[in-house]
C-alpha cells in the first residue's frame, strides 16, 4: 500500500513522526513509483527556491524615512521634557544606552533569564543590577562595540519653496556671522 | 514621568529591531504572494505601520514575525478580492464592448512579472499559494501556518500539497512552451 | 577614539570577569555616561526678505566620534549633512561637518551634486552655523538654509536639571 501524495508531502516537509516517518522511508527504497513523486516535490522546491524576490533594500530605505519623520516628531517634545525632569542617574544611563542605539543590548537585558532591577541602596544612589549568562555578555560587547547604526534627523522641506546654491558651504560661529549681519 | 520615557524609548528600539531583522521577510513574503513589486512594498509599509500603531509593541522578536505575518495575510486577502472583483469587471467589458476592452488589457493585467516561478505562483488560487508560500519562504511548520491562517494542520497538510502538485503541474507545461 | 572604545569594552571585562552572573550598569556605563554629547540643531530657512522663516528643532545623543546624520528633503533638492564631533586635545571640540547636496534647478533638466567637509574648533556651548549652499548676500532672491548646532555636555545637563 502506497501512502498518499498529502502523506509523501508532509514526510517531505518532516511532518511526520516516527513510527510511521520509519515505515515511509522503507517504502521509498522499494516503491519507485512512490520515489518518483517525492522527487518530483523535491525539484518544485528547487525550482521555488530559485524564485527569488526583488532586492529589499531600497524598500526598507523608503519605508524607514517615512517612518523616521514619525519619530523624530515624537524626539523633539521628548527632549524638551527630559531636560525639565530630575533623572536618577543609573536610569539615565539606561535611557542613554537606548538613545545611543542599542537596543540590540538591551533586548538582551530584557528577555526571560535575565533580570535587571534598579535598586536604591541605604546612600540614595540607585544602581542598576543586571543577571545575564556569558554568551550574551559576548553579544553585549559586541554592541558595545559602537557600530549601531547611525542617528538621522529627518527634515521635509516646505513645498512650495525653491533653492539655488548661492555659493560656496560655510561653517562658523554664530558670534562670528552675527557681528557682519543684522539678523 | 520619566519611567513612561524610559518605556518609550525601549519600545522605539524594539520597533527599529523588528524593522531591521523582518523586513527583508516580510517584503518576500509580500512578494510572492501578490508578485507584484509595488503592491509588495505597500503591504509591507502597511504592515509595519499598523505594528508601529499599536500601544505596546511585543517583547519577543518571533512573536512580531508571527504577528507581521498574519498582518500580512489579512492585508493580501482584501488585495485578491479587489483583483477579483477587477477581474471581473474586466470581463463584463470584454463581453460588452470587445474593442475598448483590447486597448485596457494592457493597463488592467498587472505587469508581467519576469520570473516564471512566479508566473507559476500567481496561477494556483489564494489560499494554496499562501500555505506553499508561508511553507517554502518562511520555512513554518503546519502548525504555524495552521495557527496563522486559522486553519487545522490537516488543511495545512492538503494545501502545500495541492500547492505542489499545481506547480508542478504549470511549470512542465511551460517548459514545453519554450521553443 | 578607537583607545576609549577598548577602554570601555576592557572595563566591561573586567566587571564581567569579576562577578561571573552580575555586573553594576551604571559602572559599565559611566565612561559612555562622561564623554556623551548633546546636539541641538536648528534647521533654518531663510526666505528672501530675510525675515525669520521656517524652523526645525531637533535634538540627538551621541559621543565623540560618533556622527549624526541630518537629511533635507524638497521638491527640488537633497541635502545630507553628517555630524562628528572629536575631542581635540587642548580641551576643544572639533566639529567636522560632511555636506552633500543634490540639486535640480527648474530650468536645466541636469541634477547638479555639490560636496563638502568643513571643520571648526569650538567650545561646549558655543554656537555655529552652518550654510549648506553658501551665505546669502541680502538681496537674493531663493531661499537659503541654515543649520546652528550647538553641542553640550549630557552629564552636564542632568547635573544641572537635578538641582
Amino acid at each position: 500500500m502506497c501512502p498518499s501524495g498529502e502523506t509523501l508531502s508532509a514526510y517531505l516537509d518532516h511532518e511526520v513522526e516516527d513510527p510511521w516517518k520509519k515505515v515511509i522511508e522503507e517504502h521509498l527504497t522499494l516503491c519507485p513509483s512512490c520515489k518518483h513523486k517525492i522527487d518530483e516535490m523535491i525539484f518544485t522546491r528547487e525550482q521555488l527556491a530559485l524564485g527569488s524576490a526583488p532586492d529589499f533594500r531600497d524598500s526598507q530605505e523608503r519605508g524607514r524615512s517615512c517612518l523616521a519623520r514619525l519619530n523624530s516628531m515624537q524626539q523633539v517634545s521628548f527632549w524638551r521634557r527630559r531636560v525639565a525632569l530630575p533623572l536618577p542617574a543609573a536610569a539615565a544611563a539606561v535611557l542613554l544606552m537606548i538613545i545611543l542605539g542599542f537596543s540590540t543590548l538591551l533586548l538582551s537585558l530584557r528577555s526571560d533569564y535575565r533580570s535587571m532591577s534598579i535598586r536604591t541602596q541605604p546612600s540614595g544612589t540607585s544602581e542598576v543590577l543586571v543577571t545575564a549568562p556569558i554568551e550574551d555578555l559576548e553579544r553585549m560587547l559586541k554592541s558595545l562595540e559602537l557600530n549601531g547604526s547611525r542617528q538621522e534627523i529627518i527634515i521635509q522641506l516646505p513645498k512650495e519653496s525653491e533653492f539655488f546654491v548661492v555659493g560656496e558651504a560655510e561653517m562658523f560661529r554664530a558670534a562670528e556671522y552675527k557681528r557682519d549681519q543684522p539678523w | 514621568m520619566a519611567q513612561e520615557e524610559d518605556m518609550v524609548k525601549v519600545d522605539q528600539g524594539l520597533f527599529e529591531e523588528a524593522y531591521e531583522t523582518l523586513y527583508p521577510l516580510i517584503h518576500k513574503l509580500a512578494y510572492h504572494i501578490t508578485g507584484d513589486v509595488e503592491q509588495a512594498e505597500d503591504l509591507c509599509h502597511e504592515a509595519f505601520i499598523k505594528y508601529f500603531e499599536r500601544k505596546k509593541p511585543l517583547p519577543d522578536i518571533n512573536q512580531t514575525k508571527y504577528w507581521l505575518i498574519r498582518v500580512v495575510k489579512n492585508i493580501s486577502l482584501n488585495y485578491e478580492k479587489k483583483k477579483f472583483r477587477q477581474r471581473k469587471a474586466f470581463e463584463k467589458l470584454k463581453k460588452t464592448a470587445p474593442l475598448a476592452a483590447d486597448s485596457t488589457e494592457h493597463e488592467y493585467f498587472k505587469k508581467e512579472t519576469i520570473n516564471r516561478i512566479q508566473r507559476a505562483l500567481d496561477k494556483i488560487p489564494y489560499r494554496l499559494r499562501m500555505a506553499v508560500v508561508l511553507k517554502e519562504y518562511a520555512g513554518l511548520n503546519y502548525k504555524e501556518i495552521g495557527a496563522i491562517l486559522g486553519i487545522s494542520e490537516g488543511n495545512v497538510k492538503i494545501r502545500v500539497f495541492r500547492a505542489r502538485q499545481r506547480l508542478a503541474q504549470i511549470l512542465k507545461e511551460e517548459t514545453g512552451h519554450v521553443s | 577614539m578607537v583607545k576609549r572604545i577598548s577602554v570601555l569594552i576592557l572595563l566591561v571585562m573586567a566587571i564581567f570577569r569579576g562577578n561571573a552572573q552580575e555586573i553594576e550598569l551604571e559602572e559599565a556605563l559611566r565612561p559612555i555616561l562622561d564623554k556623551a554629547l548633546q546636539l541641538n540643531i536648528i534647521a533654518r530657512l531663510l526666505p528672501p526678505d530675510a525675515e525669520q522663516g521656517w524652523n526645525m528643532q531637533s535634538s540627538k545623543l551621541t559621543i565623540p566620534g560618533r556622527s549624526i546624520a541630518v537629511k533635507l528633503f524638497g521638491e527640488n533638492i537633497r541635502i545630507f549633512i553628517v555630524l562628528t564631533p572629536y575631542w581635540q586635545e587642548n580641551g576643544k571640540l572639533l566639529l567636522v561637518a560632511q555636506g552633500e547636496v543634490l540639486l535640480s534647478e527648474m530650468a536645466e533638466s541636469e541634477v547638479k551634486y555639490l560636496s563638502t567637509v568643513k571643520s571648526i574648533p569650538i567650545s561646549l556651548g558655543e554656537k555655529v552655523l552652518f550654510f549648506p549652499l553658501g551665505v546669502p548676500e541680502r538681496l537674493h532672491k531663493s531661499f537659503n538654509i541654515q543649520l546652528e548646532i550647538e553641542i553640550l555636555s549630557y552629564k552636564d545637563l542632568l547635573e544641572k536639571s537635578a538641582d
